[in-house]
């Protein structure tokens, strides 16, 4: 195979004394679903942060589709294809769903926002119903979808997402992976961060298990469903 | 007191209101975008005043002499070298110490605002200063009993003022620029992840601040004549202290507080006594502090879970 579109090697990152990240590698080859997994603070979250220079990668490198990332600032990153949709969310909870919708093309322009936001409304019809209502006004469900739509805005070519279901009604989960399907087969590219194994494993293609900032294992989704060891780190037996 | 009074003194507050407005406008954004009390931000508006000055002097000596000419010149020059502080001063003082506690941005702002009064003290003496009177004249509505006079100067402050925040309110809410703002202030890592240079956007508001008091600079120069380098300390407070009647924080809140400080202001000087107006302006800033916080369009800050 051609070089992975994201290719993150030994990389290491540190909050003040606390090493957070310890020689990380993995990569994501354009139009692969790859998830990772692992318990509360293994350091998940943190290394899809430290993509964005926050906390900065102290050794290692990363690179997307040939770019490292390590000497860019926080605010180019998006720039070059790359959209995050963090854990909590992060609407903004004073601009009305439209606006936040907008806010998501800021790395291209507004050139295709009418098209794109056409495109979001018939992905997340609910979202057309508030479009224009504050944020804060939507259930976390609502918010979620907000978010994920938003990180479309962009056109990107790698979509990051932190924890999706977090915090929410299995059903809206259900909704939401659904949802992700319906990306992923138009051929977005997928870094799924989750803590509910079941569903991001049977999305994905492949997948990281983490423990204390450390890579465990790597394999296809159903590999790491059958691997004893997956239960033992992350499921506990 | 009668009617016409009463009337008159509203005036007057609304022309001085607008000022404080207009002031007040910097010290909300930079509390909203970055929790800071920028306390150099009414030097900043003292530095306009002898731009003011110096930019009249100058077109006179040009022999320029009509008033429309050298409202418009002055109001280019203050608002671009007044920008240009702003820009400075939060590149220098402001932004090195983004990281640090909430503390050291406020102490290097008074460090800042010393600095400022006495480079001013010292490049232009410590003497008051004047600009001659350019436009005279007012109108005089006749009432049954008495009058209301409004001076054109009063007048170009009320309009010019409004026009400022009329401008500045359709900036945030419907530009680009606006929104990036707003989505700073909201939430300045996700606007990061978002792709929007989120310093660029502190150093515009900065700029946008210092930009509203150098109009404020230039309306009341030319409407009181006189200024020193320590007048930015005093309509600095009190300005601040529409921010936070306002609402701290919110922009419409800075207007609506600055109009409602200049005309309680101006009732008090004509009702009770002008030499305690000040005692009352900040008593009332004490009197919200301890009874609504959060001004009077404030949001109470929630916690974010």
């Amino acid at each position: 195979m051609n070089q992975p579109l994201l290719d993150i090697q030994e990389v290491d990152a540190s909050y003040g004394p606390i090493q957070a990240l310890n020689q990380v590698s993995m990569h994501i080859h354009q139009g692969e679903i790859v998830t990772l997994v692992g318990a509360n603070g293994a350091g998940k979250s943190t290394l899809l942060m430290s993509l964005f220079g926050n906390p900065g990668v102290t050794r290692g490198e990363i690179h997307f589709d040939g770019t490292a990332l390590t000497s860019q600032p926080g605010h180019k990153i998006a720039s070059l294809g790359i959209a995050l949709v963090p854990e909590g969310r992060h609407v903004f909870a004073q601009m009305s769903v439209e606006e936040n919708l907008i806010m998501g093309t800021t790395p291209i322009g507004t050139k295709h926002v009418h098209e794109d936001l056409e495109k979001m409304y018939e992905l997340f019809p609910i979202l057309e119903e508030r479009k224009q209502q504050n944020a804060s006004t939507l259930s976390g469900g609502e918010q979620q979808m907000l978010a994920i739509a938003r990180g479309l805005m962009s056109r990107p070519r790698l979509l990051l997402l932190d924890e999706p279901s977090l915090g929410l009604a299995p059903i809206v989960v259900q909704q939401i992976f659904s949802i992700l399907k319906e990306v992923a087969s138009g051929g977005m590219t997928i870094f799924l961060v989750e803590q509910n194994v079941h569903h991001a494993l049977k999305l994905a293609n492949r997948g990281y298990v983490m423990a204390n900032g450390r890579i465990k294992l790597g394999g296809t989704g159903t590999e790491l469903l059958s691997n004893r060891e997956v239960r033992e780190a992350y499921m506990g037996g | 007191m009668d009617l016409s009074t009463l009337l008159q003194q509203l005036v007057n507050g609304l022309a001085l209101g607008s000022v404080y407005g207009l002031i007040a406008i910097g010290y909300t954004m930079v509390y909203g975008i970055i929790g800071m009390i920028n306390f150099a931000h009414g030097d900043v508006y003292m530095i306009s005043a002898y731009v003011t000055a110096i930019v009249i002097a100058l077109l006179t000596f040009f022999g320029i002499e009509s008033f429309p000419i050298i409202l418009l010149g002055t109001l280019f020059f203050t608002i671009l070298i007044n920008s240009a502080y702003g820009w400075t001063i939060e590149r220098l003082a402001y932004r090195p110490l983004r990281q640090s506690t909430r503390l050291a941005p406020l102490i290097s702002a008074i460090g800042v605002s010393l600095v400022l009064q006495n480079y001013v003290q010292i490049s232009q003496g410590a003497r008051s200063q004047g600009v001659p009177t350019l436009m005279s004249g007012s109108f005089r509505l006749e009432m049954a009993e008495g009058f209301i006079q409004v001076s054109y100067t009063q007048l170009l402050i009320i309009v010019v003022a409004l026009l400022g925040m009329a401008l500045l309110t359709w900036i945030i809410q419907s530009t680009r620029l606006g929104r990036e703002c707003r989505a700073t202030q909201q939430d300045r890592k996700m606007a990061m992840i978002l792709g929007i240079n989120t310093d660029r956007v502190i150093s515009t508001v900065f700029v946008i601040g210092a930009a509203m008091a150098a109009l404020a600079g230039t309306l009341v120069t030319l409407n009181y004549g006189t200024f020193d380098f320590y007048i930015g300390f005093i309509i600095g407070i009190k300005a601040f202290t529409a921010a936070v009647l306002g609402g701290i924080g919110s922009l419409p809140g800075a207007m609506l507080g600055g109009i409602l400080l200049g005309m309680s202001e101006s009732l008090f000087s004509g009702m009770v006594n002008t030499d305690y107006k000040d005692v009352f302006a900040f008593s009332l800033l004490v009197l919200i502090m301890i009874f609504r916080p959060t001004g009077l369009l404030g949001k109470p800050e929630v916690e974010k879970v």
